[in-house]
């Protein structure tokens, strides 16, 4: 079996956007859409501070609260784990949007429902995702779970933490956030500044 | 003390940092099933009890109900943001999404009401082809064989749809406000006696007086579910239930449902019931009602957007 | 362009099988297969997805073309992915030092900027007001052939040197060096230098005789500890800086990060020194202190290649951590801290050169501290510090002498190139900006041309050739620079996008991208000199020309016919290619590059690398002492800002270069104005918030429009930042036009560098006011 999951090293990113139009390229997001978003949490005081870059994306959940909900299958999980919309299925009623404890959904300008893919299509054609592929800090890998083999399984066994974002959903996301200074607090919510 | 500062880039409108996927239309709907829900509980009871004096308030079931749902559904189509795709909830069906039971609902429902609705052809406002009307008219009679089964789905199918717009909510647990398996017999009891409140504006003050001390109970059991729901509703902070208690929602969460909606009404009755107030006075009972419970379907529904686990 | 497919170069190539056509062939077999498969799972569902574009990917077959970003001026290897003759991604090229296969935001967000609506599309000539914006289409042999004959007049009235020839991004070198050379004017220049890296590199050659070049020769994959000043890697987006910081962070270097603001960089080092602004040079000579009081530098390394120890060492025998501590606001205990945490990894330690290093006028001093700190550390030529660029081995394009000796230099100023010739045009006329008068050396310092086309002094500037230079945002004071457009005879514009600038043109020529043309070819000094092509991957949209083309028929018309023998780039890059028995052809097949071998370390070469007087690295310098300037850096203060004031510091957005991509839609979707930072006190005292927007006043009385604030811990409160290159004027850039405010608008005043001719602007000062 295979089982495709990200992690992504928050210490080494440098919240430098790449991944953000790399996937937009790649997907032809529309200008002002984005299938991946950056977000930058500083605390302290002035000179004792942290911040931390962490880039978010379809997590491609194991267990995916929005395939549930949605009335017509245009929602479903592949066997490799990710999650996908057929855009020919979806009506819009956005079911899978409101499902979502991430945010990570959102209503395309032409009306179906879009996000991460993975890049399911590079894949297919033996590439890591466009995010991946690009990032020029390696911050970023991405595999196969289930491959031992697999660098992915190295980096998440070398991290000092693995961490997902607000583990309390039951949804097991499989974007793992490696070498976090910050634990899951209210700053992991979806709350801006 | 240590300040937090976050910014986000690639934030999608409708999404984040504000969920805004369902907006008034939804809410609207979801009163609107509630209700067209209720009415269709409230024919089921009248075409079994065969009671003259539900005549009246059968009529109004009948001709109200389809119409309501249209709207209803218009609302819902209106929301779609991909509806040349529309058709495709009924290619498949789904049973872990409510809203996959919801269509099948909605078409049975529609069906229903629809068979209901045109026994009563001789009061549209314009004329029909003599061929449209021998047809309407067989059919009324062909429904009228088999009248009690019409009425137990009636029922069933209404307390379904009354239901499920409190499970399309509850069922997504990303929202903890929806989180909670009291909304959808919260959402039945509150179709209900808004059906119960809307039958109350047509009728004569005699079925009106009848029907109080059902309203009154329907109230009062309305309110005990909702106490129960805000008290046993996943409550993770800020993000929670005080969200409609004491957040930015309370406001229209204690004058308009709580007390516009429940306290207020329920007194009324009483006070009529005793002859405290004129029935003028409590005429406005009903009216109060069905705003409350509308009210409660958008206060729900908005301050579940804005609830985070 | 389609002949142009290549793919990329991790599929293996089978013996017997040319390289490419077997890729050809496979490719079209992927295609084929792809397209029946698709056919069989999508029959059922093709009836009824309508609506449903296909993505780009599955619309035809895909070519690549290997070539050279241009959305910075870092220049990575890339690879471009075409479709029906449409551009629709790129990506790193794996064979390029460069990018290694990744690219930053800018990168890919090339091709958002190929397809901006709002490009140039023809040719322009002025019809209006200079500033007006008013003008009409024009055929390009009428906008050359007018072109020329106003040089023409020019050149009859005032000598060639009368016109200015300045320039920015790739293939600049058509019109910066090769034909203002060919033309004979000096005053060429280019805004990476003065207003950029020059006393930069202007200090590497007074102590090493090395210059720094286009790609700082630091020896990231060895180093051990490493200080960066002022120098924000994340936010400045350098793909492969980025690449190499992060590499060598997770390896376990330590990192030291001196800067005003809690940059990206800071948030990842080991010791942030918020440092008071202009204040560098104190720390620097601190730092040296420490080496040299606690025995912490390679005394055999100074010994062997460096003059001037002692009088060094008494230079800075007073000048302790304690007496930095008042004139930096830094610990003593920290900047001790910092120096022996880079000393303790000598010599795979050193202070990496900077980019941006025009701050305070002072500024080729301020780097001569760093270096010789560097010195101290024995990171020169050593594995783990600096090593020895080189350039790849590759000759000229054959030409006729030119007219005049090129000084426009170039943030890729080649090894052992001298920049204290001062070069006279053919009317007996050096340049005009003031070197060896207001300054000593280097190259043209471009914002001193200014003066010269409203003043006439030392004599007249009466034509510009601006190509793809952003003469309004890139060069201080732009009030001032209008005011020159107006003294003009001649301007000419040459670029993509309608810039600010392009409203006071009389001529404005449309550029085609860097994905519609070739240019001459990138040579790049690097650990190992490589050889890398640019060439289109489509053809060139709307009526727009390449700058080769554009150069070459406008030097026919100059009648400089025998500097334009050629008649295609492909002609002009072939022959240089054939010196190292390679050509175009060659160069695709093997991956878009030629990588040769480098020398980078003392082990590596014979003799002495550093080309100084003395052959060796000069911690004192006699040419300096000789040019009347301090041979040794001294701390000198920079003016404090009033009260109410804060220095206004500046810096680079990661999706941002310059001011060169506010337009590009895809990029301006991730920010899209920049804001001021203000310190959480500051914002305190001054009563505002991240909510409010504010005007900025400038110490001379300029205001800016309203700019938004962002209130932040992560800054000091005597300075306020905001990220380079916005408020834009053009109203036809439309994405850019109004978004933001403009640094530069609010530099009125610089610091001019008296060694390197560098304009120190952050020397300016903001108050700020709440509007309603």
């Amino acid at each position: 079996m295979t089982r495709w999951a990200m992690t992504l090293d928050v210490d080494l990113c440098l919240g430098c956007e790449a991944c953000i139009v790399a996937c937009s390229a790649e997907n032809e997001v529309p200008v002002g859409q984005f299938r991946t978003r950056m977000r930058t949490t500083t605390v302290g005081t002035f000179p004792n501070l942290r911040t931390e870059f962490r880039v978010e994306s379809c997590f491609h959940c194991a267990d995916a609260p929005c395939i549930d909900v949605c009335p017509t299958g245009a929602t479903y999980q592949t066997a490799d784990g990710i999650v996908l919309v057929d855009p020919a299925k979806c009506t819009g009623c956005k079911a899978c949007v409101t499902a979502c404890p991430y945010g990570m959904r959102y209503v395309h300008r032409d009306g179906w429902v879009d996000k991460c893919t993975f890049c399911e299509h590079r894949l297919a054609a033996g590439r890591q995702p466009a995010c991946v592929q690009t990032c020029p800090t390696g911050a970023r890998v991405f595999g196969d779970l289930d491959d031992e083999a697999d660098p992915i399984n190295d980096a998440l066994v070398k991290a000092r933490s693995v961490s997902v974002v607000n583990p309390d959903t039951g949804a097991n996301p499989h974007l793992f956030y490696l070498n976090s200074q910050f634990t899951n607090g209210p700053s992991e919510r979806l709350e801006t500044t | 003390m240590d300040s937090t500062e976050i910014s986000v880039v690639g934030n999608n409108e409708g999404v984040t940092p504000v969920l805004e996927s369902w907006d008034w239309t939804v809410a609207g709907y979801l009163f609107i099933g509630g209700l067209v829900g209720g009415l269709m509980i409230f024919a089921g009871y009248f075409m079994l009890r065969k009671k003259r004096e539900f005549d009246r308030g059968l009529r109004i079931a009948d001709l109200a109900g389809l119409p309501l749902l249209a709207l209803g559904l218009a609302l819902l189509f209106a929301d779609l943001s991909n509806k040349e795709n529309a058709w495709r909830f009924f290619t498949t069906f789904r049973p872990s999404s409510p809203m996959s039971w919801g269509s099948w609902i909605l078409a049975v429902a529609t069906v229903l009401l629809g068979l209901r609705f045109i026994r009563h052809h001789r009061l549209l406002p314009w004329d029909l082809p003599q061929s449209v009307i021998r047809l309407l008219d067989r059919v009324t009679r062909w429904t009228d064989t088999i009248a009690r089964p019409v009425a137990g789905a009636s029922m069933v199918v209404g307390t379904s749809l009354a239901l499920y717009t409190g499970f399309l909510l509850s069922t997504i647990t990303a929202r903890p406000i929806w989180d909670s398996g009291l909304l959808p017999p919260l959402f039945l009891i509150s179709g209900i006696a808004s059906a119960g409140a809307f039958l109350c504006l047509w009728l004569e003050s005699e079925a009106h007086r009848k029907l109080a001390p059902l309203s009154v109970s329907l109230c009062l059991v309305e309110l005990a579910l909702l106490f129960t729901y805000l008290a046993t509703v996943r409550s993770p902070g800020s993000f929670g239930p005080d969200l409609l208690t004491t957040g930015s929602f309370a406001g229209w969460f204690w004058a308009l449902v709580v007390f516009g909606g429940l306290l207020i009404p329920v007194t009324l009755e009483i006070s009529e019931i005793r002859h405290w107030v004129s029935q003028r006075v409590a005429q406005i009972a009903p009216y109060l009602k069905l705003a409350g419970a509308a009210g409660l379907r958008f206060v729900v529904l908005f301050a579940g957007l804005e609830s985070i686990l | 362009m389609a002949d142009r497919t290549a793919v990329p170069p991790d599929v293996n190539s089978e013996a017997g099988v040319s390289r490419r056509s077997f890729l050809q062939l496979s490719g079209a077999m992927l295609v084929l297969a792809t397209w029946i498969q698709g056919i069989g799972r999508r029959s059922v569902e093709t009836a009824i997805r309508w609506g449903i574009p296909i993505p780009w990917y599955r619309q035809g077959p895909i070519s690549h073309t290997f070539t050279v970003c241009d959305m910075c001026p870092w220049h990575c290897g890339i690879i471009v992915e075409t479709v029906n003759g449409v551009v629709r991604k790129i990506d790193g090229n794996p064979n390029d030092p460069k990018s290694r296969g990744r690219l930053c935001a800018k990168g890919q967000g090339g091709v958002s900027f190929l397809y901006d609506p709002d490009r140039l599309k023809t040719p322009l000539i002025r019809t209006g007001d200079r500033g007006a914006g008013d003008f009409r289409e024009a055929s390009w042999p009428e906008a050359l052939d007018y072109i020329a004959q106003k040089m023409g007049a020019i050149r009859d009235e005032y000598g060639p040197e009368s016109i200015a020839f300045l320039g920015h991004t790739g293939g600049d070198s058509w019109f910066v060096d090769h034909l203002a050379q060919a033309w004979g004017s000096p005053n060429a220049g280019r805004p990476s230098t003065s207003l950029c890296t020059g006393p930069r590199d202007e200090a590497a050659l007074l102590t090493t005789g090395l210059p720094i070049g286009g790609h700082e020769p630091v020896d990231w994959d060895h180093i051990e500890a490493f200080a960066l000043i002022g120098s924000h890697i994340g936010e400045d987006t350098r793909n492969t800086v980025m690449q190499d910081f992060s590499k060598a962070r997770a390896r376990g270097a330590k990192v030291v990060v001196v800067d005003p603001r809690f940059s990206t960089a800071a948030s990842k080092a080991d010791l942030w020194l918020p440092i008071k602004p202009g204040t560098d040079t104190a720390l620097l000579l601190a730092w040296i202190h420490v080496l040299i009081d606690e025995g912490r530098y390679e005394a055999e390394y100074v010994d062997t290649w460096t003059v001037g120890f002692e009088q060094l060492s008494d230079h800075v025998a007073t000048l302790t951590p304690e007496w930095a501590s008042g004139i930096t606001d830094l610990h003593p205990d920290l900047i001790r801290e910092s120096a022996r945490m880079l000393a303790d990894a000598r010599p795979r330690a050193a202070i990496v050169p900077g980019r941006h290093v025009t701050w305070y006028g002072n500024d080729t001093q301020r780097m001569r501290a760093a270096y010789i700190f560097n010195a101290l550390l024995g990171a020169w030529g050593q594995p783990g510090g600096l090593y020895l660029n080189k350039s790849p081995y590759i000759e000229s394009y054959p030409h006729p002498p030119y007219a005049v000796v090129g000084s426009a230099g170039g943030c890729s100023t080649e090894p052992g190139e001298s920049s204290d010739v001062l070069p006279l045009g053919p009317s007996g006329k050096a340049r005009a900006d003031g070197a060896r008068d207001t300054f000593w050396r280097g190259p043209t310092a471009i914002q001193e041309l200014i003066d010269p086309m409203i003043t006439g002094d030392p004599y007249p500037i009466k034509g510009l050739i601006a190509f793809g230079i952003n003469m309004l945002h890139s060069i201080p004071n732009p009030n001032r620079t209008k005011q020159a457009f107006e003294a003009l005879d001649l301007f000419v514009a040459i670029d993509v996008l309608p810039q600010d600038h392009i409203a006071w043109a009389d001529v404005v020529l449309p550029e085609a991208t860097y994905l519609e043309r070739h240019d001459d070819l990138l040579t790049t000094a690097h650990l190992t000199p490589y050889v890398a092509l640019r060439e289109p991957a489509v053809a060139p949209l709307f009526d727009t020309k390449p700058g080769w083309w554009i150069a070459r028929e406008l030097g026919l018309r100059l009648g400089l016919d025998q500097y334009f023998a050629w008649e295609t780039a492909d002609e002009w890059i072939n022959t240089r290619l054939r010196s190292i028995g390679s050509s175009i052809e060659k160069l695709r097949d093997s991956g878009g590059v030629i990588v040769q071998q480098g020398q980078p370390y003392l082990a590596d070469v014979p003799a002495s690398p550093f080309m100084t007087p003395s052959g060796l690295i000069e911690l004192w310098s006699e040419s300096l002492e000789a040019a009347g300037h301090d041979p040794l850096p001294t701390f000198e203060p920079t003016e404090e800002p009033p009260a109410g004031y804060f220095r206004l510091l500046y810096g680079r957005h990661p999706a941002h270069t310059f001011a060169k991509t506010q337009n590009t839609p895809q990029l301006a979707a991730l920010f899209s104005e920049n804001t001021v930072w203000v310190g959480t006190a500051a914002a305190k005292t001054l009563g505002i918030s991240s909510d409010d927007k504010v005007m900025l006043e400038n110490q001379d009385g300029v205001r800016s429009g309203p700019i938004g604030v962002s209130v932040t811990e992560r800054i000091r409160n005597d300075a306020v930042y905001m990220v380079h290159g916005f408020g834009h004027e053009s109203p036809d850039m439309h994405v850019a036009n109004g978004r933001g405010v403009s640094d530069a608008g609010l530099q009125t005043r610089y610091a001019l560098d008296p060694i390197s001719g560098g304009a120190g602007m952050r020397v300016n000062f903001v108050k700020l006011e709440r509007t309603s």
